[in-house]
């Protein structure tokens, strides 16, 4: 396995802004810019004190992604207000997921960080009326064809992503967290059921279900452009749980959504990519608990070693375009049983017209 | 050390390897590119850019080349434009790479440097204030730019303003002057100085053709300058020469128009726009011939209202 890079050990303080060279920032700058985190590593060298230590012209980089994550969280923290407002008049409560939930509740690890699209979890009941409500304040569908509303509809945890006309801003409305027709069967009514309400007023997923969420995104999923960021959201939640109890708790949760091996794979690359403190013997309790023997674990950690990196030339290793590969067929292997996999598959290679 | 301190094939190696260093206004850019088109561009018209073979941090890591692995390659090879791994426009017919290049460049800093409020907009300078002309293409933005600089006005831009957030100043840019189509010659028969590079045909611009700004606006690159005025010209073949002074309010919302990332920068970039705005004077500007353009705005460069 590969030692961290300079961007990882930058970002969680292993490695201080005073020892890293100018031409050194040259590469740090354009990973962290390719892997999206360029305002996050801004924010973290400021909160260390480590800002002023900079070269002056690569403080301009840091700033200017800090002012692009200002628009984003301008734009979201609107977005979300007026749409909680208007899903409120009928009763319904969305519980915010991923980059919006952060963002809005301004956790401190994700200050800085940027997301395309606002996703959201509403319950399965409530999916036609929120569609319903949405359309008459200026939202519309996309992905109009049949074939691709039975995908979404039939088969996957979202609706087919939601536009606003005139914004341009992008929702995808979910469920739940993974495919219905998923290998994994995390149970959506638990994720309801213990949803918190955030200091900024609005329902997020629990704690553990936060890294329940973001586990499953980046360790079943089949494209992995955006894994590094995904890590180091992963990284900033699990050093949020401090005690014991938390991890035991986490643990139980995983265990309850049958996603221990998700989350297992999380807490080892985030340890091995930017040293998130975990406390003893809880990757042990994780990997006893798995089913996956040895050998397939041991090639599916090089394989994510070597997918979860920026997504730039200097941090691809040779194997990188053969890794991605093969994580693509287990991505879509996880999601599908095999006759509705090959079905689908066949359909976009065949049957499917070029549509937008 | 300038670009024509350097021997062609020091030149030459440093595209083809870790790639060529050189300033451009406040930024290093690094460019690769074994394209002989996008050497010669370099060579003739970045004459007197800094240049430095010493690691330093680089704000901007460019590649122009030719895309690989395709059939239609073969056939019909085109350049590519390629960023931070990415490859952000659609790539193009391979003799339009110093085009290509130049696009790319002005991309780079209109999606990227933030410390800036960038507007679409040439800016030149004289007697130390400078004046900025926002407009779109066809304008006859960069046809006015290339007069005034034939005549001794400093260039900072032909493309970007670019607006320091905290100051207010305009940077320089300096870059060759992008020109198009029917101006190419113009300018040709008006400076007959003007140096220019390859044109470039059959672009979705048509022709165009770049010309080598001078060497004395060239080696003032880290000097920035304050904005006197703003003139929107317009050319009409034709056209009586007439410059009238315009509505701050009006001038504004123009400006905002031709602004990369003003929504961007929120309250920021309002607070910039404003106090560049009230420190300057507006007007507007149509002509059909260059030298009464010229001796319009030299009469207030001389008056007392700037």
């Amino acid at each position: 396995m590969r030692s961290p890079l300079r961007l990882s050990q930058l970002l969680v303080g292993q490695l201080s802004a005073a020892d890293v060279l100018p031409e050194q920032w040259t590469e740090v700058v354009e990973q962290a810019r390719s892997a999206q985190v360029l305002g996050i590593l801004c924010s973290r060298l400021r909160e260390r004190g480590e800002f002023q230590l900079i070269d002056v012209s690569v403080q301009k980089h840091l700033l200017s992604s800090w002012r692009i994550f200002e628009k984003y969280r301008r734009d979201a923290q609107w977005e979300v207000e007026h749409l909680c407002a208007a899903l409120e008049k009928e009763e319904i409560v969305p519980v915010l997921l991923k980059g919006a939930a952060y963002v809005v509740e301004e956790e401190s690890f994700a200050l800085g960080r940027t997301f395309s699209d606002i996703d959201l979890l509403v319950p399965k009941c409530d999916i036609e009326r929120v569609e319903e409500l949405l359309k008459w304040h200026g939202w519309q569908g996309t992905h109009h064809n049949d074939y691709d509303q039975r995908y979404y509809r039939e088969w996957m945890h979202e609706i087919p992503p939601v536009v606003h006309v005139k914004r341009q801003t992008v929702l995808d409305i979910h469920h739940t967290i993974l495919p219905l027709t998923a290998r994994y069967m995390p149970r959506a009514e638990e994720l309801f059921s213990s949803a918190r309400q955030g200091n900024g007023g609005y329902r997020l997923l629990s704690r553990y279900d936060q890294v329940l969420h973001a586990a499953t995104h980046l360790f079943t999923d089949s494209e992995y452009n955006h894994a590094y960021r995904d890590l180091v959201d992963i990284d900033g939640l699990l050093r949020l749980l401090i005690e014991v109890e938390d991890w035991n708790e986490l643990f139980n949760r995983a265990q309850l959504h049958d996603l221990l091996e998700p989350v297992y794979f999380a807490i080892y690359h985030a340890q091995a990519e930017f040293l998130t403190p975990v406390p003893e013997g809880v990757i042990e309790r994780f990997s006893a608990a798995l089913s996956i023997g040895g050998m397939r674990r041991r090639w599916l950690h090089r394989l994510f070693t070597k997918v979860i990196v920026p997504p730039h030339p200097s941090a691809l290793e040779s194997g990188y375009a053969l890794a991605e590969r093969l994580l693509f067929v287990r991505g879509h292997y996880l999601r599908m049983p095999k006759r509705l996999l090959f079905q689908h598959l066949f359909y976009k290679a065949f049957l499917a017209k070029d549509e937008a | 050390m300038k670009i024509c301190d350097l021997a062609g094939a020091d030149i030459r190696s440093a595209l083809k390897s870790t790639g060529l260093q050189i300033q451009i206004g406040p930024f290093w850019f690094s460019i690769r590119s074994k394209l002989p088109d996008v050497h010669e561009h370099l060579t003739n018209l970045y004459r007197y850019a800094n240049t430095d073979s010493q690691p330093r941090f680089i704000d901007f890591s460019i590649e122009v080349d030719r895309k690989k692995s395709s059939i239609r390659g073969w056939l019909k090879p085109v350049a590519e434009f390629t960023f931070n791994g990415n490859v952000p426009f659609t790539p193009l017919p391979l003799d339009q790479s110093p085009a290509l290049l130049e696009w790319g460049i002005n991309w780079c800093v209109s999606a990227h440097a933030h410390q800036f409020l960038i507007l679409h907009a040439a800016v030149v300078e004289k007697d130390g204030k400078a004046l900025v002309m926002p407009a779109l293409s066809g304008s006859g933005k960069s046809t006015l730019t290339a007069a005034l600089v034939s005549k001794g006005w400093r260039l900072l831009s032909d493309e970007l303003a670019l607006l320091c957030v905290d100051s207010g100043q305009v940077f320089p840019f300096t870059k060759p002057i992008s020109l198009k189509n029917a101006s190419i010659d113009v300018i040709k028969d008006y400076w007959l100085d003007a140096r220019f590079g390859k044109s470039c045909t059959d672009t979705v611009k048509g022709t165009v053709s770049h010309l080598c700004p001078p060497d004395a606006s060239v080696v003032r690159t880290n000097d920035s300058a304050t904005v006197a005025a703003f003139i929107f010209p317009k050319f009409r073949s034709g056209a009586a020469p007439s410059l009238s002074s315009r509505a701050k309010s009006s001038a504004y919302m123009t400006i905002v128009e031709n602004a990369f990332n003003y929504y961007l920068l929120g309250e920021r970039g309002f607070e910039c726009a404003s106090y560049v705005l009230n420190h300057s004077e507006a007007f507007d500007l149509s002509f059909g011939d260059l030298d009464d353009a010229i001796a319009l705005v030299s009469q207030i460069w001389g008056g007392e209202s700037l």
